[in-house]
């Protein structure tokens, strides 16, 4: 029961991550790979709240959303100036600074020792200490953040959004302020990954960089993709389906020697078989050129 | 220019020019387009804008909507300068272009695409505004809800000029709406917005391949030839003979022949 319980938790915090990736990789056109380390700003910001300046962890969650929000900028400005590849690659670039910042500002973050003992997260009195305590803990908060992800993308706001991703020139001379638009929907969407930061660290109770490292930001844009960029049920099937299928794999069975490759290469086999013959996702209605 | 700056400080007369372009130079890399054009719209005129392939038609568009910096001359909107300004300045300002080949986001409905063109409009006359575009829709019986990914390459067209109407605009600047559209269809999108903007007094700067049409219904014709305004008449019809449209077609055959 655990290991299911275990499973559902991962699906609800990476349904989370990949819905509000989707909203700026899907909704307005912009692929960036630095996703794991806003993940992980708003796990290190939630966890320092909670363990230097001792407030709850909701109060926390809700801090950590706006810093990471707003420390979002710091790339959104000089990045949204850049098109297409360039996009991608400074995002990258932001990615790895923060990892190494990460790494690196041991007074706070503990290097990569990580921060051990985060405490477990309460409400009035009651923890969420089991697997399936902690699990309606974060299905109900993912679940709370994704209703205002949907809100957010069926209101005029997320239709400038499409626009903006199918003909930025046509929504310009519409009056419509492209690189504001941008910027608003990446600080969002920045901060709306700090919600599954403080869902990870409340859970796992330790944090270190090797959880917000470029391979996850690409994971993340994985689940976006192969669920359906653009679709809001997209991410949240691609993350069930990416968080399970590696998990399905374990059943098979192989020889021990190399059942961990094998593992690896049927997942990615399927990943490739996946995007040769359905490259808008599973759900999606949104190709990347 | 000093003239221009001048004319910032003084009141809006209405028979003033809504729109003026002053000594425009403008062009890619090195090559220039533009070699100094000066143009003004009145209220209501419909001015046609012709001329050869590469004369710079496209281009002074371009320039006036803000999709091109010049390299000197002003812009100027009811006197007042908008060269400085972005695009989404000037389309606030009441600057509509309605780019060739029509731009439309095809994961939009018929109905998004005016809600989001009237968002921008000045409040008072939003009503009117997407009463205007309706109209524009109804010339190729636009349905309201389906995705215009889906729609035909008219229908586009028509969908890109009825956006721009719902904005309300001062101006609107036309860069060949009924290019690739079958001759019927053509015909009747440039007689719904030449009749849209007689109804509303509403300037327009036509870009126009189809000659006959557009001189047919303009108030007034400005040729171009590299990047000059070359002549202009009060009379477009009197161009509308066979001298006139081959010299015109010549000029384009011309400058094919020369890549």
């Amino acid at each position: 029961m655990n290991y299911l319980g275990h499973i559902l938790v991962m699906i609800s915090i990476y349904a989370m991550l990949g819905g509000s990736l989707n909203l700026v990789a899907g909704y307005t056109g912009l692929p960036s790979t630095c996703h794991a380390a806003f993940y992980g700003l708003g796990a290190y910001s939630t966890t320092l709240l909670m363990m230097s300046a001792g407030l709850g962890f909701f109060s926390s969650l809700g801090v950590s959303i706006v810093v990471t929000g707003l420390l979002s900028l710091v790339i959104a400005l000089p990045a949204l100036r850049l098109k297409g590849d360039y996009f991608v690659l400074a995002t990258l670039g932001f990615q790895i600074i923060v990892v190494a910042l990460f790494y690196n500002l041991t007074n706070f973050t503990g290097g990569p020792n990580g921060i051990p003992g985060i405490p477990i997260p309460r409400l009035l009195g009651f923890e969420f200490d089991s697997v399936f305590r902690y699990l309606v803990l974060s299905s109900i908060v993912s679940a709370c953040g994704l209703f205002v992800l949907w809100l957010l993308i069926n209101s005029p706001f997320g239709r400038l959004l499409r626009a903006v991703r199918e003909d930025e020139l046509a929504a310009a001379s519409l009056g419509k302020n492209v690189p504001r638009l941008q910027t608003l929907a990446f600080a969002i969407s920045a901060g709306m990954a700090a919600v599954p930061g403080a869902l990870f660290a409340g859970y796992i109770r330790f944090i270190d960089p090797t959880t917000f490292t470029v391979m996850e930001s690409i994971f993340i844009l994985s689940i976006v993709v192969i669920g359906g960029a653009g679709s809001f049920w997209g991410p949240i099937v691609g993350a069930a389906f990416m968080v399970i299928l590696p998990e399905a794999l374990r059943f098979l069975e192989l020889p021990l020697a190399a059942a961990a490759n094998v593992r690896q290469i049927t997942y990615g086999l399927l990943l490739v078989i996946l995007m040769r013959f359905r490259p808008q996702g599973m759900l999606g209605e949104y190709k990347f050129e | 220019m000093s003239h221009s700056e001048d004319n910032n400080k003084e009141n809006v007369v209405h028979s003033d020019p809504v729109l003026r372009v002053d000594d425009v130079h403008a062009g890619y890399g090195k090559s220039e387009i533009l070699n100094g054009i000066s143009l003004s719209i009145r209220p209501g005129e419909i001015v046609a804008l012709i001329g050869p392939n590469g004369a710079g038609k496209s281009t002074l568009l371009k320039v006036i909507a803000g999709l091109l910096k010049p390299s000197s001359g002003g812009v100027f909107l009811r006197g007042k300068n908008v060269a400085k300004m972005a695009v989404h300045q000037r389309a606030r300002a009441g600057i509509a272009f309605v780019i060739q080949g029509g731009a439309i986001f095809p994961s939009l409905t018929v109905r998004d695409h005016l809600q989001l063109g009237s968002l921008g409009a000045k409040r008072r006359r939003k009503q009117e505004a997407s009463v205007l575009s309706l109209g524009v829709l109804h010339t190729v019986d636009l349905p309201n809800n389906d995705r215009s990914g889906l729609l035909s390459g008219g229908q586009r067209q028509a969908l890109s000029v009825a956006t721009m109407m719902a904005t309300n605009p001062s101006v609107l600047l036309c860069d060949e709406p009924s290019a690739g559209l079958a001759p019927a269809l053509a015909n009747t999108l440039i007689k719904q917005i030449a009749l849209l903007s007689r109804q509303q007094g509403l300037p327009v700067l036509w870009v126009e391949q189809r000659l006959g049409d557009v001189l047919a219904i303009a108030d007034r014709a400005v040729l171009l030839m590299s990047g000059k305004v070359s002549s202009q008449t009060d009379q477009p019809k009197e161009w509308l003979v066979p001298e006139v449209l081959s010299q015109l077609t010549l000029g384009k055959t011309w400058e094919r022949s020369n890549g």
